[in-house]
């Protein structure tokens, strides 16, 4: 079991405040949904679930433990994250990359073991990078990269998964298939996971909840139903919003 | 590697102003008897040889460290000032007329002062930031830059040829201990247990934090033992430029990207590199000697050009 709990959570960048008392609890085998426009907070709001940022006011804890009294590498072994920007900046091939994701689970000192290097294996053959192990990161297209990213998240093996657009350059097919998989890794080791999107539909088809960012002291949080209503969010995105129906599945489009 | 690094200490060995064979060599580790080749060896040639090999190894050490903490290719162990004010206090005291064990203290002083500026700027907000850190840096070196330039322009000729070697990098008054040969075992030993931890840092600081590395304890001890070893290096040598810059890139186009292989093959490449340099040196003009510094940039670019071509064919 795990559960992340948020508790009356500020945060500010300089002397803007970009969500007010915030407060809400992951439990396992929950998916969440973030949505809110550009610079509404969300990437904010991730980067200081893992500490990069640090709230104003509020507490954050993993099961029931602040994330402050965690050590750094632990934090590492139970929070994973995908963050927007690459990580592109010294040659190394796939397979080395999606290798050090396992660097929270060894000493840093000690290398990796058979049963690592196996399970690296296994994870790019579940993402289709099988073919591509060898290949230096610079000659990735975005996509690809993306993938290779995802791969070293799966690699670390977290429990409580955040993800800053997961769907950026993977095509629509992948979008689907990654957040299948997702789901089953969660559901599978009693995890959780936080999904930051501009998607709404990605968003509709797979969050269990949502937190809709409106305005910096006002955000919804609650089920799929209760949230994704056309006032709701032609409210948060300052522009129309509306939807179609098709066999129970509402679509939501910008008029 | 560490065939050319044995290669390397021969070549320079049997290199100088007086021929030496191989068999000459190998006799005399048998039963020294030539008194002259032997007095030759054991009093000028194995000092500087070693002196050598250690200074290079030493710089190739800061030059890979350097590049993954700034995360910069183009990044060398002087980038930071730590040259700089290597420079200012050797020619401080050779001006004042000192030389020997004063002018290499006045060398690491200056070294060492110009690293706590730099830590102290780059530092005083709480956090590391790799911009930061490298703007301090090089506009340091420029200020020393300006003083170097103001001291030599003030300086008379005598002072300045002493001054010039200096600055490139000369090895004919060098010799290392014991203290110098731990510090390579240690850079050794240090980049295979913490090869890791840089690999994870060469992804970006983003990735390695939310891997659990502790980023500015790791950044701060990269930062400090590079800086000592640049220092060091530079004390005993001068500013010997190249080899903290090319080496780890040649190891890189080679493939070695695992540092844990990259480090410790650096320093035994950089090792071998300037010793090579330095025989040649010794040898093109001989009896008179080029500064080593000049060496290395001249056998250095055309290598380093002819490899990068051969990859980016491939």
């Amino acid at each position: 079991m795990t559960t992340l709990a948020i508790d009356s959570l500020t945060l500010r960048i300089g002397q803007q405040t970009l969500c007010n008392n915030l407060s809400f609890t992951m439990n396992s085998r929950e998916c969440w949904g973030l949505l809110g426009k550009n610079g509404a907070g969300k990437t904010t709001l991730i980067h200081s679930i893992l500490g990069i940022v640090k709230p104003a006011e509020g507490s954050i804890k993993i099961d029931a433990t602040p994330i402050q009294s965690y050590h750094r590498r632990e934090l590492a072994q139970r929070i994973g994250i995908l963050f927007q920007e690459g990580m592109n900046d010294f040659p190394s091939t796939v397979e080395e990359t999606v290798l050090l994701g396992r660097y929270p689970h060894t000493h840093p000192f000690f290398q990796n073991s058979k049963e690592d290097l196996n399970l690296v294996r296994e994870i790019l053959k579940e993402l289709s990078l099988d073919a591509l192990k060898s290949r230096k990161l610079e000659t990735l297209s975005g996509g690809e990269l993306q993938r290779v990213a995802i791969a070293m998240l799966f690699a670390q093996d977290p429990k409580i998964f955040l993800l800053d657009e997961p769907s950026n350059n993977l095509d629509i097919a992948f979008q689907i298939s990654l957040l299948k998989i997702l789901k089953e890794r969660t559901d599978k080791n009693s995890g959780c996971m936080l999904l930051a999107t501009h998607d709404i539909n990605l968003a509709a088809r797979f969050c269990d909840r949502l937190i809709l960012l409106i305005d910096k002291d006002e955000f919804l949080i609650g089920t799929r139903q209760e949230i994704l209503t056309t006032e709701n969010l032609s409210r948060a995105f300052g522009c129309e919003i509306k939807t179609i129906s098709e066999k129970n599945e509402k679509f939501y489009y910008p008029k | 590697m560490l065939v050319l690094a044995i290669f390397a200490l021969i070549f320079s060995l049997l290199s100088g102003s007086i021929d030496i064979s191989l068999t000459q060599l190998i006799s005399l580790l048998t039963n020294p008897q030539d008194a002259l080749i032997n007095q030759v060896l054991k009093e000028i040639r194995l000092p500087r040889t070693l002196a050598g090999f250690t200074v290079g190894g030493l710089l190739a050490f800061s030059g890979v460290i350097m590049q993954a903490l700034l995360r910069n290719p183009l990044a060398d162990p002087y980038i930071l000032g730590v040259s700089g004010g290597a420079a200012v206090g050797a020619l401080c005291a050779i001006l004042l007329g000192l030389s020997g064990f004063i002018l290499t203290n006045f060398a690491l002083s200056g070294a060492l002062i110009s690293v706590l500026i730099v830590f102290g700027f780059a530092h005083k907000f709480g956090n590391w930031s790799v911009t930061r850190l490298l703007l301090t840096g090089v506009v340091l070196s420029a200020g020393w830059g300006a003083i170097i330039n103001i001291l030599l322009a003030t300086s008379t000729s005598n002072n300045v040829q002493s001054i010039l070697f200096w600055l490139i990098g000369d090895l004919s008054q060098s010799r290392v201990g014991l203290i110098h040969y731990l510090l390579l075992l240690l850079g050794v030993f240090g980049g295979i247990t913490m090869g890791k931890s840089l690999n994870v840092l060469s992804r970006g600081d983003l990735t390695a934090y939310s891997l659990g590395l502790n980023l500015n304890l790791l950044k701060l001890t990269l930062y400090f033992v590079a800086s000592v070893f640049t220092a060091i290096a530079v004390t005993v040598a001068g500013s010997v430029g190249f080899v903290g810059l090319v080496t780890p890139h040649i190891l890189r186009l080679l493939g070695a990207r695992d540092h844990r292989v990259l480090i410790p093959c650096a320093i035994l490449l950089g090792g071998s590199f300037v010793t090579i340099a330095d025989s040649l040196a010794r040898t093109i003009i001989a009896p008179q000697q080029l500064p080593v510094g000049a060496v290395t940039a001249i056998i250095g670019v055309p290598v380093f050009l002819i490899i990068l071509h051969a990859n980016t064919k491939r």
